[in-house]
């Protein structure tokens, strides 16, 4: 069994075949050998990837050990410990869900801001080139170093925070989307304008499924690092949630709590990632990036 | 008061009218220019094709004709009309049907899609594009995408999308060049077969001469810099075409022969 060639091909990653999902009838399409061929594997990279958490856990817990750490890290299942004793208070939960919160709102408004405006950035060569520099300037600086005077402003507040959080996730967005129109396809422009498709149906039917790989990326990015500025806002700003939580526990020399609670910022990221992951294969399961197919 | 009720909708035009006319285009991209002083008349109800050798602007040539593109000078009309825009009669089947085709939308979709933006019924729609896609011998592939289809079979959905837009001329430019020799042979009787069903005008462009030879009843020959009309043929090969009898007749001979001289003494200057 383990013989066959794709026994040693590496676990494809990042495009999980589950896309095609959203057309179901396709997948029943394929010759059935090809799909348990697949289905096998997807359950060895599956495997593979509890290997390597298993491995890192390993890892861990020896370094733990180790004379040469002393007692600053604790051990994984000290960690998880302290992660079972948290679910059990209001305040863990009180904290994510203000983590959350307020990260939803702050990317909501990058969205609502950043999309809009890249795209409309992005239709005209004139706009793109003039506010290139303005656009590079501002996105270069390091957001945490406005911390202090976001913080002057507002005080240790959501206000804060989701300034800080637009400030710095507003750009991949806004890039992105500029750089989404400007790959939307020449010749179905023409196509658009001889067959005198009407205003709605060139938005519906043209615009919107051309720029959606890149406004998904865009997506993507923005909210990871919405995530680690509301995190970062909240430990050394003090406003309320995950990180405040954690430097407490920091305060009071609770090394497992601080981890877990590192962890816990972790798995919402990744929970998030999936997510947009998720969504994006739906929307995109004709590109031939996502349908595995060559174009 | 007694005129016939405005103009919007025009009488089918008949046979041998003048349908489209060009009237000394030229067209420079800065110091360069890229058509010379070209002028035709396109009559209703006739296969036209255009061929010139590569880089004579035989495709800017087109997009002039269509509207997309505006000539330096001269004009283009449909029945009279100005051509600034792409008209309502016309319909354009692109080269490159990879990037013509939209992905994410299903062959009938596709097809379907110009329709959606007229006043028709979706029950019509419907029925429109399904007969277009019959037209071109797709009728079982309607639920298909684009990338599930062969590169002959994606340029026939390009085919029947413009044929479902009903026009009164296609212009097409460079239809059959990437597909295999057999594919595009099979898609040159399918559009002469459509042509003579439909009876619409087409003008098609090409750097085939066998291929403009074959399916035209006029053949404009395009050449020298900027690229001006050589030479304005009558093939007089008839309405019943055939890839093996037409091709091997004198007459297609003669023809292809002379075509190809003219494009000859276009490309490799006479020395002396």
């Amino acid at each position: 069994m383990s013989t066959s060639p794709n026994a040693v091909a590496p676990p494809r990653s990042e495009v999980p075949e589950a896309g095609l999902g959203a057309k179901g009838r396709r997948i029943s399409d394929r010759p059935s050998p090809v799909q348990s061929s697949r289905q096998h594997r997807r359950t060895r990279t599956v495997l593979w990837q509890l290997f390597a958490i298993l491995a890192v856990l390993l890892i861990w817990q020896m370094a733990a050990v180790s004379p040469l750490v002393g007692d600053a890290l604790p051990g994984p299942l000290q960690v998880a410990t302290a992660m079972v004793g948290l679910w059990g208070t209001t305040s863990y939960w009180t904290a994510v869900l203000t983590t959350v919160k307020v990260w939803a709102t702050g990317l909501a408004i990058c969205t609502v801001v950043g999309i809009p405006l890249g795209l409309l950035i992005g239709i005209s060569l004139n706009a793109t080139r003039s506010t290139r520099w303005v656009i590079d300037f501002f996105r270069t600086i390091p957001t945490i170093a406005l911390l202090p005077l976001v913080l002057l402003l507002f005080g240790p507040s959501m206000n804060m925070e989701i300034t800080l959080i637009v400030l710095s996730a507003v750009w991949p967005l806004l890039i992105q989307s500029m750089y989404a129109v400007k790959q939307v396809e020449p010749v179905l422009k023409w196509v658009a304008r001889v067959f005198r498709v009407s205003r709605r149906d060139r938005i519906r039917f043209l615009w919107a499924p051309s720029v959606t790989l890149l406004v998904t990326t865009g997506m993507r990015l923005a909210a990871t690092i919405a995530l680690l500025m509301t995190v970062s806002a909240e430990y050394i700003g003090g406003a309320a949630g995950l990180g405040k939580q954690l430097a407490a526990s920091e305060q009071t020399f609770n090394r497992p709590e601080v981890i877990a609670y590192a962890i816990t910022a972790g798995i919402l990221g990744l929970g998030i990632n999936m997510v947009i992951v998720f969504v994006q294969h739906r929307l995109l399961w004709w590109h031939p990036m996502i349908r595995g197919a060559r174009a | 008061m007694n005129q016939p009720a405005a103009n919007q909708e025009l009488p089918a035009p008949q046979p041998g009218q003048t349908l489209l006319s060009v009237r000394n285009v030229s067209k420079k991209y800065g110091p360069n220019e890229i058509l010379g002083d070209i002028s035709v008349d396109v009559r209703a109800g006739e296969f036209l094709c255009i061929v010139g050798p590569s880089g004579a602007g035989k495709t800017t040539l087109l997009q002039c004709l269509s509207g997309l593109l505006a000539p330096t000078s001269g004009s283009v009309s449909l029945r009279g009309v100005e051509v600034s825009e792409p008209p309502a009669e016309m319909a354009i089947v692109f080269q490159d049907y990879s990037r013509s085709l939209m992905p994410w939308l299903s062959v009938l979709d596709n097809v379907a899609l110009p329709l959606r933006s007229t006043k028709m019924a979706k029950a019509e729609i419907k029925k429109k594009s399904t007969a277009a896609l019959e037209e071109v011998g797709l009728a079982g592939h309607l639920d298909k995408y684009p990338w599930q289809l062969s590169g002959g079979m994606q340029q026939r959905v390009a085919i029947a999308r413009a044929l479902a837009f009903e026009p009164a001329i296609v212009l097409m430019d460079e239809p059959f060049a990437s597909v295999d020799a057999q594919t595009r042979s099979d898609l040159e009787d399918l559009t002469l077969k459509v042509k003579q069903h439909l009876g619409i005008t087409i003008v098609l462009v090409t750097h085939d001469i066998d291929e403009a030879v074959y399916l035209s009843d006029r053949v404009l020959v395009l050449g020298g810099r900027p690229t001006e009309v050589v030479d304005l043929i009558e093939t007089h090969l008839g309405e019943d075409r055939d890839q093996i009898t037409t091709k091997s007749t004198p007459q297609f001979a003669e023809l292809r022969a002379r075509v190809y001289q003219e494009i000859r003494r276009q490309t490799v200057p006479a020395q002396s």
